[in-house]
């Protein structure tokens, strides 16, 4: 039983400790932080199944603009309202459309990222990226990157296309609300 | 690496969590929240069977990219539903939304 069996037995549990959190804790904002517990450590359970590509990617997505998204939403909540509400929402309450511009630079340099990667790496040009990857799966990662950005491309432009309508969409309902506001 | 039940455990007791976090709250962002655990179950499921000694996958590892993206969407759908549903009934308890009609 070497180091290896138990850091990732470790990483299984803490996976479905935050799990347990994010639905048992009775304060949302602390329930939304330990899903984003819960996807970090997913994405570090993906990098070690050899998906590097799906490991950034659930961490920009999931870990990253969703929480803020979740964030976002229970700010625009009045306090009280619902269960544990409490006054730290009303920093990000102030600051909607910063939230904004947040979700949206990360849904784009998500996108551009992940292009120019994919596209480098599936063309067969040098890449630092890998090189933490052992060398036996550098080619095995070059398939994934060619069934994404050759033979699957039209499913990831339309899930780019899907992001950002979903952003945009989330940019009328806030801007509503600010609107209802003044 | 450990071997692949380990994996399909976790993703199935994650499942397990999502079901009863829908099955049970009725607080409209836990609910939320228990889809996403769902997404993240199949999620690690389909990379868990992708990845042998024999080799990866790649359709499998591309498919889990493009539900991770329409996930997204459809939980962004999701809140922005729950914002609306807020403002118009003042609550996020499903059971005090009797009425359909806005």
């Amino acid at each position: 039983m070497g180091l290896e069996f138990v850091v990732e037995v470790a990483l299984i549990v803490f996976l479905i400790m935050f799990a347990l959190l994010a639905v048992e804790l009775k304060k949302l904002a602390y329930a939304v932080a330990s899903l984003g517990l819960m996807s970090t450590v997913l994405s570090i359970i993906f990098y070690i199944l050899y998906a590097p590509y799906v490991a950034v990617i659930n961490l920009l997505v999931y870990a990253g603009a969703v929480i803020v998204l979740f964030l976002a939403v229970l700010s625009l909540m009045k306090p009280g309202e619902e269960e544990g509400k409490g006054k730290m929402y009303d920093i990000i309450a102030e600051i909607p459309g910063g939230v904004l511009f947040i979700i949206i630079a990360v849904i784009l340099v998500q996108i551009l990222t992940t292009s120019y990667i994919g596209i480098q790496f599936a063309y067969g040009k040098t890449l630092n990226l890998p090189s933490l990857i052992p060398p036996q799966m550098q080619s095995m990662l070059q398939n994934v990157a060619e069934s994404t950005w050759r033979v699957r491309v039209i499913d990831v432009l339309i899930q780019a296309m899907a992001l950002f309508v979903a952003g945009l969409g989330v940019a009328v309902l806030f801007r509503r609300e600010r609107r209802e506001k003044e | 690496m450990i071997g692949l039940n380990w994996y399909l455990a976790a993703s199935a007791i994650l499942y397990s969590i999502g079901l009863y976090c829908l099955a049970t709250k009725r607080n409209l962002i836990k609910m939320i929240i228990g889809v996403e655990i769902l997404l993240n179950a199949a999620h690690l499921n389909f990379i868990a069977l992708s990845t042998t000694t024999a080799g990866l996958d790649p359709l499998a590892r591309t498919y889990v990219i493009v539900s991770i993206g329409v996930g997204a969407g459809v939980i962004a759908l999701a809140l922005s539903l729950t914002l609306l549903v807020y403002r118009h009934y003042r609550t996020l308890d499903v059971r005090k939304m009797r009425r359909l009609k806005w």
